[in-house]
């Protein structure tokens, strides 16, 4: 359906996308993931010519948008657009803004246009806001709102431009679900988000960017769980585990605890058994790396939730005791008990635990 | 915020507080009107005493080269009008005054008691005559009129017109001035419009001794006449730049205004006087009711004078409206200009704006009308309307470029990935949601606008404040003029604010709320 060959795309002094080759299909919904800047959101609004390129294609249907004849007013009919901060038109109450483009631009006839609205607004559960002006909705209504407009024009692909950073933690399932719902009606979507967790539930293809191409791409599953190269690797893995500084001389476990509460209920990871985690977390940091850190500097403590195991990480420990003298039975044995895996890695100065899940 | 919605209720009890204030303001202006200061009854007035205090003298008039000649040391107060210097004598704002006899005469007359006295005998006495501008068309006419007072001077038609108009209570001639034959072209004769008798404004009609003379010279000579009456100073501008072909009348003949213009045969000889205010009043008893009801009547029904209200108002509303269409146009052109970010055209744009800005807008009416279409016959009107209007667009342009700007990119984009093209989103959205930022700047603009035509009477046309300069000339009496005008300016401003509030809220979409229960 799309097709980019060499896409290039420079400004003065940086080139965000170098070489872009991709092939977009029928009903596909790919993730936009990598570090900032490495021009996700300029790749997509390349896609609908709100950005020019420097060089390279995209065929849309076979044809090249960028040839000077291709009909703009065309593609953007066929290709919608949702923004991170919505971008609702502030003079415009919702229904209007629904409305505008379809009646004004492509011609329908005012009743019909309604009549979709209104559909949509019933399909959206915000039919009761139908008169209400933008300033009067939450985020998360407005987000709707905005993907309302993006397809009463019937487009067959939708870009979404973080559509969930604006949003409040609890409404980004919200836009997921709505999201899920478009794809069964056979619409290619392509999302940038920063939100990985996200990006795994509502997509079928993960495109990771970095370095000015598509770096890495895949299914989620793939990208996720088995990152081949090496920057997908360290990329993934940062962005998905916990990390906090903790220090010896003034640790505070509850708030340790309280924070990575905080942090897997945000990325939505489930972890059956919390308190067991807990207690190992408790055990392995006071019993075992404490005891044994001989200076007092902070130590990095990062907890990453996979697939079937849990990964506890210490680093930063230079003056550490690695033949561990530990007394106290009670927690070798809660310890031994969860503990599946053990790696001493001296060169890094840290040590990695695996938990079973 | 300043534009919050009103309901109806909240907008009538504004209406009734600012009726009160005006109505406390009124009553105070009149009070000090009527117990204005007294003098001092036994104040020494001499010509001695007037070299070492204030003389009051109308700007640009021989009475003021005389009184810096006579009394170098002496504080010299220039007044617009004649009637005001004269007033400022009798409220005691000036100790003394300088003007021609008959005009302090005229004064006392028309206050209907003896107000201003003379002090000594007469100063200086001067011929008076017509000014003529030293262009092609009065090498000929010149002569002509010269021959024409002497021979009037002969056969007794002068002393005839003199009499009509120098002894009060005849019957005022009226001329139609239309009703010329225009065979041999047409004279633009501007005359200063608050100078009784020589020339002055009767009933709605240019009336005076010199008008009637140079009617009657054309009438005889076959010219046309094309009457302009003009403020005194702008009609000595402009009589020395050609713009007028003659000039005024009872202008004192002197060696130093032979320079610039030309002057025809001398048509009456004037006393110039120094006065003073009269020690005691003659009509103490006159009660305050009256003393309004009195001033009420000179300012609006003698003379039908509330003709020159109506006439100056619709002047005024006339430029005011022009100036803010062609003005909105011209800023909004301005503005889309300014859009298109070519660097030259901003710089253009720049300029064009800090030139208006920085140049008060007196002197741009003035450059306009003396310079740029000097040589055209365009009425002083419509070059006012070009002078406001342009104005008025440099600083509504900024405005508008700024709350266009300041509207966020992302309605652009929202517009664009949707297909709308640029002026579309323009129309559509980014220039409705600025007005909401516009409206409030461009309502003062407005009010500012319709305020500053208020100086129109500098290039010979006759607004609202003119006709008040025209009336106090006649009446000598300057507060019931004064601040009606105030009060009809004021209700104007209010009415054009009140329907720019109208549209605002139709465009403010921040209280437009929908609530379903």
């Amino acid at each position: 359906m799309i097709e980019i060959k060499h896409l290039k795309k420079e400004y003065t002094n940086i080139t965000p996308l170098s070489d872009i080759n991709a092939v977009i299909n029928k009903g596909d919904v790919i993730s936009l993931i990598g570090p900032s800047g490495t021009g996700k959101s300029t790749l997509l609004r390349c896609i609908n010519r709100l950005n020019d390129v420097t060089s390279g294609e995209i065929l849309f249907h076979g044809e090249n948008i960028y040839d000077p004849k291709y009909s703009i007013h065309y593609l953007r009919q066929k290709i919608g657009m949702i923004f991170q901060s919505f971008n609702l038109f502030n003079n415009l109450n919702v229904i209007d803004n629904i409305m505008v483009a379809p009646v004004s631009l492509y011609k329908k006839d005012k009743t019909t246009a309604y009549k979709n609205a209104i559909e949509l607004l019933d399909r959206f559960s915000l039919k009761d806001k139908e008169k209400c002006y933008p300033h009067e909705l939450s985020g998360g209504q407005k987000q709707r709102v905005a993907i309302m407009r993006a397809i009463a024009t019937d487009p067959e692909v939708l870009l979404f431009d973080e559509p969930t950073s604006a949003l409040d933690p609890t409404m980004v399932d919200e836009v997921g679900n709505i999201i899920k719902d478009l794809s069964e009606k056979q619409l290619t979507m392509l999302i940038v988000t920063h939100e990985l967790s996200f990006a795994r539930k509502v997509s079928n293809r993960i495109f990771y960017l970095d370095e000015g191409i598509i770096y890495e791409e895949g299914t989620p599953d793939e990208i996720f769980n088995n990152p081949k190269k090496i920057k997908t690797q360290e990329f993934i893995f940062k962005s998905t585990s916990f990390e906090k500084n903790i220090n010896k001389d003034k640790f505070d476990l509850y708030m340790l605890f309280s924070d990575l509460a905080k942090y897997l209920s945000e990325q939505g990871t489930r972890v059956s058994n919390l308190y067991d985690l807990y207690l190992v977390i408790e055990e392995l940091t006071i019993n075992e790396i404490f005891k044994n850190q001989l200076d007092n500097k902070d130590i990095i403590i990062r907890v990453r939730v996979n697939n079937n195991n849990i990964t506890i990480i210490y680093s930063n420990l230079q003056d550490f005791n690695y033949e561990f003298t530990n007394t106290e039975d009670i927690s070798n044995k809660i310890i031994n008990s969860k503990i599946i895996d053990k790696t001493i890695d001296k060169e890094n100065s840290r040590i990695i635990y695996l938990l079973d899940k | 915020m300043s534009f919050s919605s009103k309901n109806k209720k909240g907008l009538n009890i504004d209406i009734i507080f600012i009726l009160i204030i005006i109505f406390i303001i009124i009553i105070l202006c009149l009070y000090f009107f009527v117990f204005k200061k007294k003098n001092d009854v036994n104040q020494i007035k001499s010509i001695e005493d007037a070299k070492h205090s204030t003389i009051a003298v109308l700007t640009g008039s021989n009475a003021e080269n005389v009184a810096h000649e006579l009394f170098p040391e002496a504080t010299i107060q220039t007044y617009n009008l004649n009637s005001d210097a004269l007033y400022a004598v009798d409220m005691g704002n000036a100790k003394y005054g300088m003007a021609l006899e008959f005009a302090i005469i005229d004064y006392n007359l028309n206050s209907g008691e003896n107000r201003l006295e003379f002090v000594g005998d007469a100063l200086d006495e001067k011929y008076t005559g017509i000014f003529f501008a030293r262009n092609e068309i009065n090498k000929k006419v010149l002569p002509l009129f010269n021959e024409y007072i002497k021979r009037i001077k002969s056969d007794g038609t002068l002393a005839e017109i003199d009499k009509r108009w120098f002894n009060h209570g005849d019957e005022i001639l009226v001329f139609d001035f239309d009703k010329l034959d225009n065979s041999n072209g047409t004279l633009i004769y501007a005359i200063d419009s608050t100078y009784p008798p020589y020339t002055y404004i009767y009933n709605n009609q240019v009336v005076g001794f010199d008008v009637e003379v140079v009617y009657k010279f054309c009438k005889e000579y076959h010219y046309g006449l094309d009457v302009r009456p003009i403020d005194y100073s702008g009609m000595l501008v402009g009589i020395k730049s050609g713009k007028y072909d003659i000039g005024g009348g009872g202008n004192a003949i002197t060696e130093e205004r032979k320079k610039s213009v030309d002057f025809s045969e001398p048509l009456r000889k004037n006393k110039m006087c120094l006065f003073a205010k009269y020690n005691k009043s003659d009509n103490e008893n006159i009660t305050f009711i009256q003393k309004i009801k009195d001033s009420f009547r000179k300012t609006f029904i003698q003379e039908g004078r509330y003709k020159l209200f109506i006439d100056g108002l619709k002047s005024t509303i006339f430029m005011s409206i022009f100036s803010i269409l062609l003005g909105t146009i011209l800023s909004f052109a301005i503005c889309l200009l300014r859009l298109t970010n070519s660097n030259l055209i901003n710089k253009f744009c720049d300029i064009y704006v800090s030139i208006l800005e920085g140049v008060p807008i007196l002197v741009i009416l003035l450059l306009f009308y003396y310079i740029i279409f000097n040589s055209t016959s365009l009425k002083g009107e419509y070059i006012a309307i070009l002078a406001f209007s342009l104005n008025f667009s440099a600083y509504v342009s900024e405005t508008m470029i700024t709350a266009i700007k300041a509207v966020d990119i992302g309605q652009w984009e929202a517009a664009y990935a949707l297909g709308f093209g640029y002026w579309t989103t323009f129309i559509k959205f980014i220039f409705k949601q600025s007005l909401i930022q516009i409206i409030p700047v461009y309502k003062g603009e407005v009010i500012s606008l319709i305020k500053s035509t208020s100086i129109v009477g500098y290039i010979a046309v006759q607004d609202l404040t003119k006709m008040s300069d025209i009336v106090r000339s006649r009446t000598f009496e300057p507060f019931i003029p004064i601040l009606s005008v105030a009060l009809v300016y004021y209700i104007f401003s209010f009415l054009v604010a009140l329907v720019l509030n109208r549209i605002l809220l139709k465009f403010n979409w921040i209280n437009k709320n929908y609530n379903k229960n």
